[in-house]
């Protein structure tokens, strides 16, 4: 299964963030630690309510913690 | 006897190594280690000791039907004593609702399992009806029962494969995502 077209700051947010654990960024979403392991190496879309969530703990626009990677295909 | 301590030292082996997995498995995926192994261990067994007997035309009901309840009662007392272990050990409530990452995993999961349910079900039931004569001259002191047990048993053995198959695919979608 090719990864999702997405890109994510998840990584650098949390080093922002006191270098936040994936624990602690669970604990707030309310997902397991391996799910946000998932999200953050690209493995796994989350939903968009988990995508909000995790920009809402981040203090962060939606579009600075997830990145859409423009395909070939798709309009610009 | 000795087969029961190789399987109790075995499972206790497995235990202790998945509770050292730490954090690096979410508890969902290692309870699907446990119960992947205990049924395979466990079942194994009885369907080894159920098909030879079968196979030399010796089938004793009472003695089936006895370890058939030996071996259910170990496996669900095998697979909720380990499971609490390992969530006393990780710290992690047993019974926490899965995220949208393990709904996902289960659902996929389930979807294998119920397919692979829907090709094994007539597989054994058009296999049990063609062979049914046979099962009959096989055991001429009791047709009818031996008919049943064997039926019986080609059902139980679909239920554990789709159960099998169905704790595989979550593994391998856990892993997968690791």
């Amino acid at each position: 299964m090719p990864p999702p077209p997405i890109s994510n700051s998840i990584r650098r947010l949390r080093f922002e963030h006191d270098e936040m654990t994936q624990q602690s960024l669970a604990d707030l979403i309310g997902v397991t630690r391996q799910t946000v392991a998932a999200i953050e190496q690209n493995k796994y879309s989350p939903s968009l309510e988990a995508a909000f969530r995790i920009a809402e703990v981040f203090g962060a626009d939606i579009n600075e913690v997830f990145q859409w990677k423009r395909t070939s295909g798709g309009k610009s | 006897m000795l087969n029961y301590l190789y399987i109790g030292f075995g499972l206790s082996y497995i235990a202790l190594a998945l509770m050292h997995t730490g954090p690096f498995m979410s508890m969902r995926e290692k309870t699907s280690w446990v119960a992947v192994l205990t049924t395979l261990v466990i079942w194994t067994y009885y369907f080894g000791v159920f098909w030879r007997g079968a196979l030399q035309g010796q089938i004793d009901g009472e003695a089936i039907r006895n370890l058939f309840i030996i071996c259910l009662a170990t496996s669900v007392a095998i697979m909720l004593g380990v499971t609490i272990a390992i969530a006393v050990a990780s710290r992690r409530s047993m019974d926490a609702p899965p995220d949208e990452l393990e709904r996902q995993i289960e659902a996929r999961a389930d979807s294998v399992g119920f397919k692979l349910l829907e090709l094994l079900v007539p597989i054994v039931l058009i296999g049990g009806l063609l062979n049914i004569d046979a099962v009959r001259t096989a055991f001429p002191a009791d047709p009818a029962g031996s008919t049943a047990i064997i039926a019986a048993n080609g059902f139980l053995m679909v239920i554990v494969v789709v159960e099998l198959v169905r704790e595989g695919t979550k593994i391998v979608l856990f892993r997968m995502t690791a």
